[in-house]
């Protein structure tokens, strides 16, 4: 997810009440959506991003950013891991930050790579292994990310999308 | 939520917007102008579009004419909006083989609806979607086959359109077919920049291959910028408007070529082809766009921007997540947006393998 639980939490029950609630006309209506209000703010101090598929991914970024430094140990100008990302958060939200951390240590090597793209096997190898990783990254986030109501959404009704 | 968020809230909702109107409608009339039936449209992520109609009397009695009103709001996804560029090329292609709405009256002016905004014609139609049901078709045979050629020949007319002879000429900013690619992949890369709220890898692995590859074009035409379906209007099988101007801007036409032919707004003809835009195979657009602009489409050119275009969709992604997280745009359609962005990283991923 792109943001916040707690602003996405906040923004739920804001939407509920400011832009649902006012146009609803029936009362049981009304009363289950200010039900779902009453219990995001009992979820909001007690819920966090889930831990496994966090805790996966950071263990594979781990491991690519060991096998870059290895790879380009011999460019000591570029900036180095060292102990940065060693300690791993036990909850969600610490994962999550420390996702973000190695994902722009790895954009960082990308940039660098780009700017030194000279042909030679380490920096070809690193390109590689930074594609692979890539790659099962995107594949192992779209297990997480079901199929957008985008028609649903824009048409502003709630059947199936149809010719 | 805090307090001026809540007044931007008020100050957008149809009742004050009903009043602003029927008061600004009056003003530019000279008479006594009654705004009705103000409703504001689902449709569209950006500019908060509304319909609504106005009643008059004028010297050939009393009128009435339903009309669109949008506004660009001050914490919306491209804040901060102008109208002006959209409202100019707008003006400028009447009549010029592009079915475009007649705007009415713009500013960018915030004095009016606290925010700029534009009042154009209600085109008459309906936007088909780029979203349908597996196993079902956008359009049928006869139908798709007449909007194909309608939209290519659209795109065709815009990119032929001798803008240097007209108002559009003040957007041109030294925009020249050597540039034209390094300009915008420069200006969504700071786009992104401004709006990310993290890094992905994937996209810093694009902009690098997009940086080192620009291509040159063959000539400078007006870009739409989000030519694709979802944003012309049908109206008795024809295509009656094409609308959402407000990426328009100076550049390669396979740019907007590009664009149509991203996988997001594409599908499956029942044969099993793919049809771009849920419309034509990319070979008949090739063909047809070549016989009608007069451009010999060149299919490296397309990858560049097949890849440029999905980048600029991720940085669109980025911003609605960002707007709402900032706080000022609560809109739930937002971190909805945000919470696509894997898949528009794979199809970053798809199109760079592509090009790579």
């Amino acid at each position: 997810m792109n943001n916040s639980l707690e602003r996405l939490l906040e923004g739920i029950a804001m939407a509920l009440r400011r832009d649902v609630i006012p146009r609803l006309d029936d009362e049981y209506a009304t009363g289950q959506a200010l039900a779902v209000i009453d219990l995001i703010n009992n979820m909001k101090p007690r819920v966090d991003w889930a831990v496994p598929p966090l805790l996966a991914r950071a263990t594979s970024q781990r491991a690519l950013i060991v096998e870059l430094e290895n790879l380009l140990a011999h460019y000591p100008e570029r900036s180095q891991a060292g102990d940065d990302f060693d300690a791993t958060p036990v909850d969600g939200a610490g994962l999550q930050e420390l996702c973000e951390r190695m994902d722009s240590f790895i954009g960082a090597t990308i940039r660098w790579l780009g700017m030194h793209a000279e042909p030679c096997a380490a920096i070809q190898t690193a390109q590689t292994a930074i594609s692979q990783h890539v790659r099962a990254e995107l594949r192992r986030d779209m297990t997480l990310t079901p199929r957008p109501l985008f028609a649903e959404i824009a048409r502003g009704n709630d059947t199936p999308a149809s010719s | 939520m805090n307090a001026v968020h809540e007044k931007t809230e008020d100050v957008f909702g149809e009742t004050t917007v009903g009043k602003r109107l029927a008061a600004f409608l009056t003003a530019q009339n000279k008479t006594l102008t009654r705004v009705d039936a103000v409703r504001r449209f689902t449709a569209g992520f950006s500019w908060m579009t509304y319909g609504f109609v106005a009643e008059w009397t004028g010297k050939a009695g009393p009128q009435r004419q339903k009309l669109v009103l949008r506004i660009g709001p001050p914490t919306g996804l491209f804040a901060p909006y102008r109208a002006a560029p959209e409202c100019t090329v707008l003006r400028a292609l009447q009549g010029h083989g592009v079915p475009v709405p007649h705007v009415y009256f713009f500013s960018d002016d915030s004095a009016v609806f606290g925010a700029p905004f534009f009042i154009c014609e209600h085109v008459a139609g309906t936007a088909p979607l780029p979203w349908v049901a597996p196993g079902q078709v956008a359009f049928e045979p006869a139908l798709r086959a007449r909007l194909a050629e309608q939209f290519v020949a659209s795109l065709a007319a815009l990119h032929r359109f001798n803008w240097r002879d007209s108002p559009v000429a003040a957007l041109a900013d030294g925009v020249s077919p050597d540039n034209a690619a390094a300009r915008q992949v420069a200006l969504w890369e700071q786009t992104l920049r401004r709006w990310q709220l993290r890094e992905y890898p994937v996209v810093e692995q694009a902009l690098a291959w997009l940086l080192t590859h620009c291509p040159p074009a063959p000539h400078v035409a007006i870009i739409h910028g989000d030519y694709r379906i979802g944003n012309f209007l049908v109206d008795k099988a024809e295509i009656s408007a094409v609308l959402d101007w407000e990426l328009v801007h100076m550049g390669d036409p396979h740019e907007d070529l590009g664009f149509m032919c991203l996988r997001a707004f594409g599908g499956k003809a029942p044969d099993g082809s793919y049809l771009v835009c849920h419309l034509l195979t990319r070979e008949t657009l090739y063909e047809r766009y070549a016989a009608l602009s007069g451009m010999e489409v060149r299919p490296a050119s397309i990858g560049f921007y097949e890849l440029f275009n999905v980048f600029k969709l991720l940085v669109i992604h980025v911003g609605a997540s960002r707007c709402f997280e900032d706080g000022g745009f609560s809109d739930l359609r937002m971190p909805a947006m945000g919470a696509q962005i894997p898949r528009v990283l794979l199809q970053i991923e798809k199109a760079l393998e592509a090009v790579a």
